[in-house]
């Protein structure tokens, strides 16, 4: 060993070797600061962020298709949708056939003969994510809800709105596949959870099985090699509300699921890329979703259901905030008003 | 060099020059103020996965005026619901007169305690970006243009143009490919858009004479021109 250290420090060879040396050391000095040139670039060296929504999403039942609990009740609790269909059978003379629609096979949403995980936790994490928490029973027009009665109304009239979709649906279990990039992945995380305070959904299983969770926070560290220029190693766990829980229950059950992915990131210091690391590549979100309270449901699920009722039973009244109609309600009178409304002046732009 | 052969030559470089005009100019929708149109779109239920579609809400556009918009003169183009004026989701498109390019969007929308807030859009004039709706409900969606007709109508391959778009969130830029390619069409071009967005890739048909895409195809919406000329 002694011989070959040695014989590696050889004046001649050092000598014909020092260029190389140079070279190498002055790639480490330089490329780190190549990349972070012209931009001021959050993810030089190492680092960490984290960011968390004020209020958690709620944690509700997913209401399997193959049990039927909001067809046929559970243990000490009628079919919600009974109630339902009682309730405005009672305030307005006709019953509306929220159950006999949910209860028809054909519809897809009642189906005891179908797969295990098939159920409503789009409706849940949509509901979750854009609407209050149902805390308390009550009783409207003579019908009792409970809270799992109010939030089987939301999750079921949140089966279809708008949202914001991001990756692919996938039926296999091939890791190459159009799922989300974990370059967008990040960007929404950041955009959405840090930025906006919004929340999101993801697909948390790969393959073929859907299994939504809304997500309320994360905590990211990243790591940059020398010799590794335009590209950051970054770990991030993900905090998600769970639906694994009684239809009862109420607050937050959370768990955590953490990624490890590689960004790519131009001399401009912008990312423009990622792959998902080995350790994730089978087991990464299948797709994101953001629900958007832009556009009224349009009675593509249980068109029984109407939200202006369910939110007589869930907020005693018109709701006053989120509402899937509100971008619909008439406030302003011209489209002129609705910019003033928000800030713009249509001189500006338009005279 | 014999009269023919100057002939000849002439011929050919005007037949080359036009030929380069026809190329350099292209296809562009031609917009002129107070023109409006209305576009009928679906957008995709989440449930299921299914290939079903929401009942179709109507778009109008409308080209409110010609201004100055950053420096930069431009098309006003005002997007409201057809059949509920007073709805909250609009967009007010701010797009060069010399290539439609998009200079600055705003988009409209109601935000948690149901008043409308406007998000503000201004493109930087360095990126080669198509306007990509994002977040927007409506699909306003545009090529870079001009389409030039560079191969013959049948052939397989069409022209190709790699852009990208940016969003900028806490102090991080992440800049997506957007991939777009055209093939000319017995009436005019289809235009597809491979975006890292939420309406993933977009397909649009393009005729010669109508002020906007007279189909339009995404992962997200379908759409479809229903009036204007």
């Amino acid at each position: 060993m002694i011989r070959f250290i040695s014989a590696f420090l050889n004046p001649d060879r050092f000598t014909r070797l020092f260029p190389l040396f140079f070279a190498l050391a002055l790639l480490a000095v330089i490329a780190p600061m190549a990349e972070a040139r012209g931009d001021a670039l959050r993810l030089q060296g190492d680092g960490s962020d984290k960011a968390f929504l004020p209020v958690k999403p709620w944690s509700g039942y997913w209401w399997s298709r193959k049990e039927g609990k909001l067809v046929k009740g559970w243990a000490g609790n009628e079919s919600p949708l009974k109630k339902y269909d009682r309730f405005v059978q009672n305030r307005t003379g006709r019953n509306p056939g929220a159950h006999a629609w949910e209860a028809d096979p054909r519809h897809g949403h009642f189906d005891p003969t179908g797969p295990g995980w098939a159920g409503h936790c789009n409706g849940w994490s949509a509901a979750a994510v854009m609407e209050p928490e149902p805390r308390t029973p009550v009783t409207v027009d003579g019908v009792e809800f409970t809270t799992a009665d109010q939030k089987a109304l939301l999750s079921e009239m949140w089966m279809d709105c708008r949202t914001l979709f991001y990756g692919k649906r996938k039926d296999t279990s091939t890791p190459f596949s159009l799922d989300i990039y974990p370059n967008v992945f990040h960007r929404l995380l950041v955009e959405n959870i840090k930025q906006k305070k919004r929340g999101m959904v993801a697909d948390t299983s790969f393959n073929r099985q859907v299994w939504n969770y809304p997500i309320f926070g994360y905590e990211t560290q990243w790591k940059r090699r020398w010799w590794l220029p335009g590209m950051v190693h970054v770990t991030t766990t993900v905090y998600f509300a769970d639906d694994g829980v009684k239809p009862e229950f109420l607050g937050t059950k959370t768990f955590t699921k953490t990624y490890h992915y590689v960004l790519q990131v131009n001399g401009r210091g912008e990312i423009t890329g990622g792959v998902w690391d080995p350790r994730s590549l089978w087991d990464h979100p299948d797709f994101v979703w953001i629900p958007t309270a832009d556009s009224p449901a349009q009675g593509g699920e249980n068109p029984k259901l109407t939200p202006a009722l369910v939110y007589a039973i869930t907020r005693g009244g018109a709701a006053p905030g989120v509402s899937m109609s509100l971008a619909m309600a008439p406030a302003p009178a011209s489209p002129e008003d609705v910019l003033r409304e928000a800030g713009i002046d249509p001189d500006v732009y338009f005279r | 060099m014999n009269r023919g052969w100057t002939w000849v030559i002439v011929m050919a470089m005007v037949l080359f020059m036009a030929g380069m005009a026809d190329c350099s100019e292209g296809f562009r929708p031609v917009w002129q103020v107070g023109q409006t149109w209305t576009v009928e779109t679906s957008y995709k239920r989440l449930a299921d996965g299914s290939e079903a579609w929401t009942t179709p809400v109507r778009w109008q556009f409308a080209v409110r005026a010609e201004k100055e918009i950053d420096g930069i003169d431009c098309y006003v183009v005002h997007v409201t619901a057809a059949d509920l004026p007073e709805a909250k989701t609009q967009a007010v498109l701010c797009l060069a007169v010399s290539d439609l390019r998009p200079v600055q969007v705003i988009d409209v929308a109601a935000g948690p305690d149901g008043r409308a807030e406007a998000t503000t859009r201004r493109l930087d004039g360095e990126r080669l970006t198509p306007l990509l709706s994002g977040e927007s409900a409506i699909p306003y969606d545009l090529p870079l243009f001009p389409l030039a007709a560079e191969t013959r109508e049948g052939e397989a391959t069409g022209a190709l143009v790699d852009g990208e778009s940016a969003n900028t969130a806490d102090g991080l830029t992440f800049v997506d490919a957007v991939q777009q390619s055209w093939q000319p069409t017995a009436t005019g071009f289809e235009v597809t858009l491979r975006t890292a967005g939420p309406l993933g890739t977009i397909i649009q048909t393009w005729e010669t004479g109508r002020p906007w895409a007279t189909r339009l195809t995404s992962d997200a919406v379908r759409c479809t021109l229903v009036a204007g000329q």
